[in-house]
């Protein structure tokens, strides 16, 4: 067991436009609610552009002297039980050990392999309990990227890493006093931190199994011996294939479910577009299971995630933060009832804080009970991420 | 073998013919029982097929049902969103009254009524003119597609069709449907006509820089913000009207008040120029009557010898306009002094009802001699901060007039009383009154009615013009209520405790 074993954690949020001011107060909030005596992380999470936040890290050094910052930038902020379309979260760390850094990211997996080895590099000893990571990719290096920490951590080692790319052009992150584009920062908490990780989506697979028959990388080519895309001309119609728009539609609100061997629920796949001979393209690679189309409902959605909240506080009930990392596809499925279901994970949280934002894609595990699945990109999914003393 | 010899002897072959059709027999009872197996699964198999294929056609009829749903919940979240953006727009168009309201409009309002870009184009004289754009990325595009409004005469274009874009009808709409596209780099678009009160006020743009199926409450949307818009030049419009006629009222009224206050200047001037003029010429006429009047005196005194009867009475009747000569000279005097502020005024605090009632007294004569009754109705203290002096100048001349108009046998009522902060007093008479078209007047120096005039009555037309300087003088007030042949009625107010 590590020395150190009192993690504490709190929060400030503030919406003043004046990125600064708003920096400030948030930092100050965290102040008046905790005594700490040293931070060692802060996480900013805030809406702001690039242009605004040059100052970011600055501005909470001078009143939180965290050792390091991560300043992660997210289209929507959850505060508890409101979403905002703008504002700014610091999320402070105070009482563990962490190891941290930042990788420039190519379409190499190699080379987050390497970053890998480096942040690792003179931890040998230390008991790692959970790799957390922040990334600012471009769309063609999520893959890569995940490959190679699957490569560098290992295959079973838990790690979660929060993507903030696709439909947001130029995606960037701060990291101490940088700000960084094309780059993946990573955390790395040692066994005095107590995780808990539960990645859902909250849809269910509907109609028969299908089998991909025919497939090359992430390209699924054929699904029971005919072109991918009569999966979705057979549930949709003629206009599914036809029609550009109505295909990203019905594939956004019923993507693809497939379920490896060994796994208990389908993880979700959305394709991205369709090749001219038909076959479907994805973010990642599909096993030739059982493929099924996934359906959800809003009353679905939010009773998942209230079922992880419950979890979380079943499992790890010193957690003294919850971080929710909500995907893009859900909230636009809840529309403006999207707060629905963080005031019910809320309700079951109590005291526990939620916070976090919207993006876009997660890797790593899907939870801690399931390390032998392996990694996976998760798509439609939220990863609530529960931090307590171990 | 041996155990078939014993069993069979030694007809082997018909036993092994035997065994043979037994199995035969048996192999043909197996597989029948097979094939009813296989029969059987196959059965079961189509009935799970079936079961399958009617799940899947129900999963089918859910997704067509769920995405029905889902369509009409997406047009009510857009349409609910749209709503709470013209609520917002309503506001800011509300609260202002100059074009600053375009500057207002900001990219989340745009937004949230589902669409990227906003430029409104506002007529004034014979042109359109852009007044406002919202996430527009080129805005020098705008102003090309300003002047292209101007040239091909959009508005009469729009004023048949109202709203033209995708979705809308466009019929020989071409080239400008072509030109926002490419110019402007959108997709979709919307041209509404902003139509106000008193005809057409302009277009609003509304864009989309992706290709876009605008929703069924798109039009609905579109004309409320057309007729917000409309509702914010047309009040923007009547604001400048107001202010204009406000500020050239005003420039009216500057100009009037500035010839006011010097016409002003030239009748303080005039009046200041008449009361030294009066006053020098009075001073000047003093002496010499004072002159007249006492050789007069002398001669009437037969100082200078013995004076025929004739004579004598001539000398008196000198003596007596000598007298009348001099009092108009001194109400003169006393007129242009309280004007020019000249008088001083000794307040002191005195008993109103005592001066009246030894005014009524010293006029007695002339108030018996016509048979006058004389009636008070007076409190019997009165105390007021007044010259006593004046004061009965005063009611000297109010009476003297009443006396003067009112006929033989009739009545005058004097009458005094506190109300709040003032006392108020009544010289009533039963005399001919006056005519109302001269009530304005009676108090005008030298002023004199007509009626006064025909019946002979002497006056100089001075008395009531000092009776109101000096009331005025004690910041008092004096008026006269009369109709011809029912008596006039002079009522002063004095203010109580005035110092």
């Amino acid at each position: 067991m590590a020395d150190i074993a009192n993690i504490d954690a709190a929060f400030g949020f503030s919406r003043n436009r004046n990125i600064e001011t708003a920096v400030k107060e948030a930092s100050i909030q965290i102040r008046s609610k905790v005594s700490f005596s040293k931070i060692e992380l802060c996480l900013i999470l805030f809406t702001a552009s690039r242009e605004k936040v040059k100052n970011l890290a600055y501005e909470v050094k001078r009143v939180l002297n965290p050792k390091t910052v991560v300043g992660y930038h997210c289209p929507l902020l959850i505060v508890d039980r409101s979403i905002y379309e703008y504002g700014l979260t610091v999320i402070a760390f105070s009482g563990m050990e962490i190891v941290s850094g930042i990788t420039p990211v190519t379409a190499e997996s190699e080379d987050s392999e390497r970053f890998i080895l480096r942040l690792l590099r003179g931890t040998k000893y230390r008991r790692k309990s959970f790799c957390l990571f922040f990334s600012a990719l471009s769309y063609d290096s999520v893959k890569s990227f995940s490959s190679g920490i699957e490569r560098g951590l290992g295959r079973n080692f838990p790690f979660l890493n929060v993507f903030s790319c696709r439909e947001l052009s130029n995606p960037f992150i701060v990291y101490n006093e940088n700000i960084f584009s094309n780059v993946s920062a990573g955390i790395v908490l040692f066994d005095d931190v107590r995780i808990y990780l539960d990645v859902k989506s909250g849809f269910s697979p509907l109609g028969k199994g299908w089998e991909a028959t025919s497939f090359k990388n992430n390209i699924v080519e054929e699904i029971n011996n005919k072109p991918a895309v009569d999966f979705y001309r057979h549930y949709f119609g003629e206009k599914a294939v036809s029609s550009d728009n109505y295909f990203a539609r019905v594939s956004r609100r019923y993507p693809l479910g497939f379920k490896t061997k060994g796994a208990s629920r389908y993880s979700i796949a959305m394709p991205l577009s369709v090749t001219e001979e038909g076959g479907l393209v994805f973010l990642k690679n599909i096993p030739s299971d059982e493929l099924k189309l996934m359906i959800s409902t809003k009353e679905a959605l939010a009773n998942t995630l209230k079922e992880s909240a419950e979890n979380l506080k079943k499992n790890n009930s010193a957690s003294k933060i919850a971080l929710l990392f909500d995907s893009f596809f859900r909230y636009k499925f809840f529309g403006r009832g999207y707060p629905r279901q963080l005031v019910s994970a809320k309700e079951v949280l109590g005291d526990i804080p939620l916070v976090g934002g919207v993006s876009f894609y997660s890797s790593g595990v899907e939870s801690l009970d399931k390390l032998e699945l392996g990694h996976s990109i998760f798509e439609h999914s939220y990863s609530l991420l529960g931090v307590g003393s171990g | 073998m041996q155990a078939l010899k014993l069993i069979f002897g030694t007809n082997i072959s018909s036993a092994i013919i035997f065994i043979f059709f037994g199995l035969i027999i048996f192999l043909a009872l197996f597989l029948l029982r097979k094939m009813e197996e296989v029969k059987n699964k196959d059965a079961k198999i189509n009935d799970l097929t079936g079961s399958l294929n009617t799940m899947d056609e129900q999963a089918r009829l859910i997704v067509k049902t769920d995405l029905e749903l889902s369509h009409i919940q997406e047009e009510l979240d857009r349409k609910i969103k749209s709503l709470f953006a013209l609520q917002r727009l309503s506001e800011i168009l509300n609260r202002y009254l100059g074009e600053e309201i375009f500057s207002k409009i900001n990219e989340n309002i745009v937004n949230d009524l589902g669409f990227d870009l906003l430029a409104v184009f506002i007529k004034e004289g014979d042109r359109v003119v852009l007044k406002a754009a919202v996430g527009l990325r080129q805005p020098e595009d705008l102003f090309q597609f300003e002047e292209l409004s101007n040239k091909k005469d959009i508005l009469s274009f729009l004023s048949d069709r109202r709203i033209v874009g995708d979705g809308f009808s466009a019929e020989g709409f071409e080239h400008f449907h072509d030109y926002i596209r490419s110019k402007l780099g959108v997709k979709s678009f919307v041209l509404s006509l902003v139509q106000g009160k008193e005809g057409i006020l302009g277009f609003v743009l509304l864009a989309r820089y992706i290709k876009t199926e605008f929703f069924e409450g798109t039009r609905e949307i579109v004309e409320i913000l057309s007729a917000h818009i409309a509702q914010a030049v047309d009040n923007i419009r009547l604001f400048e009207e107001l202010y204009s006629s406000k500020k050239s009222l005003e420039d009216k009224i500057k100009e009037r008040t500035m010839d006011l206050e010097k016409a002003l200047k030239e009748v303080e001037k005039s009046s200041r120029l008449k009361s030294e003029f009066v006053s020098a010429v009075s001073h000047e006429f003093r002496t010499p009557l004072t002159s007249i009047k006492g050789y007069a005196s002398l001669l009437m005194q037969e100082k200078f010898g013995k004076m025929p009867e004739d004579v004598k009475l001539r000398l008196e009747r000198i003596d007596q306009q000598s007298d009348s000569l001099v009092n108009m000279i001194n109400d003169l005097l006393d007129i242009s002094r309280i004007e020019s502020g000249r008088i001083e005024i000794s307040f002191q605090k005195s008993n109103l009802s005592e001066i009246i009632k030894r005014v009524g007294e010293n006029l007695y004569p002339q108030i018996s001699g016509k048979k006058i009754e004389l009636r008070y109705g007076l409190p019997d203290k009165l105390i007021l901060d007044i010259d006593r002096k004046l004061m009965e100048r005063v009611i000297t001349n109010l009476l003297s007039n009443a006396v003067k108009f009112t006929p033989e046998g009739k009545k005058i009522i004097i009458t005094a009383s506190l109300s709040g902060e003032k006392a108020v007093v009544h010289i009533k008479d039963e005399g001919i009154g006056i005519r109302t078209e001269d009530l304005d007047n009676v108090f005008k120096e030298f002023y004199r009615t007509d009626a006064a005039v025909k019946k002979g009555v002497k006056g100089t037309g001075l008395g009531l013009s000092l009776a109101k300087n000096i009331i005025n003088a004690h910041k008092g007030n004096i008026k006269v209520k009369s109709r011809l042949g029912e008596g006039a009625d002079f009522i002063f107010t004095l203010p109580v405790g005035h110092k």
